[in-house]
């Protein structure tokens, strides 16, 4: 953890300033300045739902689960690998047998209906479930005159940049049957300042309980907890939709007047 | 520093990565992590924290069935005065019975304040009361409403209804669900209606006996807000008084009295931020004659927004320009000031001053038309005079001058 | 000059109020807050004291609001699974109506009797009312009467699996008459204790099937 937080500063040194004619004691500055930077994560919707299913319990033994992260939007295509990774640990933990896969082809692969198309039989789907995470920024802000007075005020005075994502969430059975969809939607804060950084330092130790510590360590739990249990919840009511899906359609494929919406 | 605040496309990108990256590592962290224990509080808080939502929403809850009694008389579902029985009045989950019986009561008040609504409540024990039913096929123990064989002995001529209300908290909003359903065996429903309200709407504390829908309660709150647009006329009566010189030689200054008038502009309605310029006169005969200038900005405190029901205050800081003659006003001359420099100023031309002064004070606005202010008054230019006294000191500057005011405004 | 630096450290407290946890708002207490980011002109109608509306020729700066309503029940007060499905109530049963009425026009005309299955008997009570509220507001025939079975089937169907005590509950009730040809019961059911969802089936002729 200690690790995480010092590279999480560097980077936070590496947004200062870059002045060209000084280019050492702007390096200086930045190193000192590092401990300025405080991360504040805010769930907006959805995020903080409450969770029922326990993420360390073997909620979905015997299914089979594909984790499908296309690069785009927030995350470049190595992220979108380890977002994937870091899921599919999640379910696996849990009792899934998972794939992953870091592009759309699951989904296009779906989105064909063989029988339709050719007149076979339709072939058995290779997966129960189909877990697709997209990610975007919906608002950034970072206000020029918030720098300046920061810059001003030789840091006394915070600069703030806010970044606003949605972490799309769409769910399938192995057919491309839409069992569920949601938008988790949070932000998260960059204070830069030493105003800030100490204050806040200061009401962690004399004044807040320890559950209310703004703590680069308590953004990574937070997020983490908020993601793997909404996605652990999401998914098992996705489960629970299919299986009732099943038991209605004795030959094990959903039907429905309704069209099912497919994966773009 | 130009690179930094240039927002280009580059600059973008990095700054998206930058507030991702927390969510990646957060994903890196082992899955365990997820699994935070729900830390239950003790019965006793959980009791008094019900206690304290249960009060907070007890308004909003009101406030939905005077909503639903609006509809009733803007739209009755009943063309002529009908028995209604309230069968059942459920409360948001976790929140006690407690607050049942508070909305139970005034939904009855405000029934019983509007007739136009055609809904008579009813006692009907027969339908509220635990019955038991027995008959060759089965003993049924229900409530009478519940027991269709109970209501057919009730007869279906009566025309009786009951009326079942249901609030609930769900999420950020209070819901209320209503729906009457005609007392015969079949127990048809033949009216329902969901209203919701969220937390962030404050109630609406409507009179019963005048009740409005919340569009016109709305547009009066609008109204009310709106009443003098951003732009308000102040009318201004004030005195300011200022320190004796600690030498005891020297000559207080006199009390001033100042009226003044000008304008005061909100930022917002909500008038969080307000600024104001004025000018003032003060003539007090064979004493001293004077004029000013004075600008102010001031922050409400007690508040984001100005309130309709409460007092307001603002904390101002402001500057004035004051030019002032007359034979009280030789003390704001530079130079020390005795008895006999005041005897030989008789002879000649009464002495005239221009000063600058800055104020910091507080302002206590009742319904934006009173206002009730008192504030510090420093002279920089004066601060070593030895004319003055200090009432107070902050940050090296000595305040020579207290003022209290009185507003008007229009 | 402790003065001014303190003054400097709460400016931003006094001219930037923010729902984000921080120097005056706990991580606890934003965590009770749902919000939504809109457009600063959606945010002037819908908050006119509050946002000022856009000039008519533009803004320098890209202005948005985020707007932040706190939850009326805090967390650790109700059951999580009863929190969860109540907070979504209005959204899950019109979504379980709606499916109901789309999928069988054909059952339009008929009287609709409602019943919700759900481990606590007052969020029960709450779902059936919600449901009834929604059919009726789609326009259908309601009833407030519930088809009823005997003890003996009770005691039954309480020992069968749920995939063959609902149809087998459904055939009941067309047998022992308290549905006719006349009605259509839909039923709101929670299958799982860990989900956070409701399923609906439908009772129609002594027919059961699952809906959602």
């Amino acid at each position: 953890m200690a690790a995480r937080a010092l590279l999480l500063r560097l980077r936070c040194a590496r947004l200062l300033p870059r002045l060209r004619c000084a280019r050492l004691p702007a390096i200086a500055l930045g190193l000192f300045t590092a401990p300025g930077c405080v991360h504040v994560y805010q769930p907006l919707s959805s995020l903080h739902r409450p969770v029922v299913v326990d993420p360390q319990a073997a909620n979905f033994q015997d299914l089979r689960l594909s984790v499908v992260c296309p690069p785009g939007g927030l995350v470049s295509r190595g992220e979108a690998e380890v977002l994937c990774e870091r899921v599919s640990k999640l379910f696996e933990n849990q009792g899934a047998t998972v794939t992953t896969s870091g592009s759309d082809r699951i989904g296009e692969d779906l989105a064909e209906d063989p029988e339709q198309e050719t007149g076979d039989p339709v072939a058995a789907p290779t997966t129960d479930l189909v877990l697709e995470l997209r990610s975007r920024e919906t608002h950034f802000t970072n206000d020029p005159l918030s720098w300046v007075l920061c810059v001003g005020t030789a840091t006394l005075v915070p600069a703030y940049t806010e970044s606003t994502f949605a972490q799309d969430v769409i769910i399938r059975d192995g057919t491309g049957f839409l069992l569920a969809s949601d938008s988790l939607q949070g932000r998260i804060i960059r204070t830069f300042g030493f105003g800030t950084w100490a204050g806040n330092k200061v009401l962690d130790l004399v004044w807040r309980k320890k559950e209310d510590e703004l703590s680069t360590a308590q953004v990574y739990a937070e997020v983490s907890a908020d993601l793997y249990g909404q996605l652990s919840q999401l998914v098992f009511n996705a489960k629970m939709r299919w299986q009732i899906l099943e038991e209605a359609t004795p030959n094990g494929r959903a039907t429905s007047p309704v069209p099912a919406e497919r994966a773009p | 520093m130009k690179m930094w605040l240039a927002d280009s496309p580059a600059r973008r990108t990095s700054c998206r990565l930058q507030f991702w990256l927390p969510l990646l590592f957060a994903l890196w962290a082992s899955p365990v992590r997820a699994a935070s224990p729900v830390q239950l509080a003790q019965e006793a808080e959980l009791n008094r924290l019900r206690g304290e939502v249960a009060n907070q929403v007890q308004l909003s809850a009101y406030d939905l069935v005077d909503e639903l009694v609006v509809g009733w008389k803007t739209d009755p579902v009943f063309d002529e005065a009908t028995p209604v029985v309230l069968a059942g009045v459920t409360v948001p989950v976790g929140l006690g019975t407690g607050m049942a019986a508070l909305l139970e009561n005034h939904i009855a008040a405000v029934l019983a304040e509007n007739p136009s609504t055609h809904v008579q409540l009813v006692h009907c024990p027969t339908c509220t009361a635990v019955v038991v039913h027995s008959d060759a096929e089965a003993t049924v123990v229900s409530r009478g409403i519940d027991d269709p064989a109970v209501l057919a002995q009730l007869g279906t001529d009566t025309g009786k209804h009951a009326l079942f209300i249901d609030i609930e908290a769900e999420g950020t909003w209070l819901v209320l669900r209503a729906r009457l359903t005609r007392l015969t065996p079949d127990l048809p429903i033949v009216w329902s209606r969901t209203i919701a309200s969220s937390t962030s709407t404050p109630a609406l504390l409507r009179a019963s006996s005048d009740l409005k829908s919340a569009a016109d309660a709305r547009e009066d709150y609008l109204a009310a807000l709106h009443d003098r647009g951003p732009l308000t006329i102040p009318v201004r009566l004030g005195v300011r008084a200022y320190a004796a010189p600690t030498d005891s030689s020297g000559v207080t200054v006199p009390p001033f009295i100042w009226l003044q008038t000008g304008v005061e502009m909100g930022a917002t309605d909500a008038r969080a931020w307000t600024s104001s310029v004025l000018v003032g006169i003060s003539f007090i005969p064979q004493a001293y004659q004077g004029l000013m200038a004075q600008a102010r900005v001031s922050r409400l405190v007690t508040g984001r927004t100005r309130s309709l029901s409460r007092p307001d205050l603002y904390l101002f800081l402001g500057g004035a320009i004051m030019t002032v003659w007359g034979p009280a006003t030789a003390p704001f001359q530079a130079d020390l000031l005795t008895a006999d420099d005041l005897i030989t100023s008789l002879d000649g031309d009464p002495p005239r001053t221009t000063l600058g002064t800055l104020q910091i004070g507080l302002d206590l606005r009742l319904g934006n038309r009173i206002g009730l202010s008192t504030f510090f008054e420093t002279i920089p230019d004066r601060n070593q005079s030895e004319n003055f006294g200090t009432y107070t000191r902050i940050l090296g500057l000595g305040f020579q001058s207290f003022g209290t005011e009185v507003t008007f405004c229009f | 000059m402790i003065i001014v630096i303190l003054g400097l450290l709460f400016l931003p407290t006094l001219i930037h109020k923010d729902p984000a946890p921080g120097m005056t708002m706990s991580r606890t207490r934003s965590r009770t807050l749902e919000c939504e980011r809109i457009t600063a002109e959606v945010a002037s109608q819908r908050y006119p004291g509050k946002v000022q509306p856009s000039r008519p020729r533009g803004e320098y700066l890209e202005r948005s609001a985020l707007v932040c309503a706190e939850r009326l029940v805090r967390p650790g007060l109700r059951e999580d699974r009863d929190e969860a499905i109540l907070s979504s109530l209005q959204a899950l049963v019109a979504d379980l109506t709606s499916s109901a009425v789309d999928l069988h026009p054909e059952l339009a005309s008929r009287t609709w009797l409602v019943e919700a299955f759900y481990p606590s008997a007052p969020v029960s009570a709450k779902l059936s009312f919600a449901t009834k509220n929604a059919l009726v507001e789609r326009g259908l025939l309601v009833s407030d009467r519930t088809p009823t079975l005997s003890a003996g089937d009770v005691d039954v169907l309480t020992r069968m699996p749920p995939e063959q005590a609902y149809p087998a509950a459904c055939r009941r009730y067309n047998d022992n008459g308290s549905m006719g040809a006349e009605h259509a019961l839909l039923a709101i059911v929670s299958r799982d204790p860990r989900e956070t969802i409701l399923h609906a089936g439908l009772c129609a002729d002594g027919q059961w099937s699952w809906l959602k």
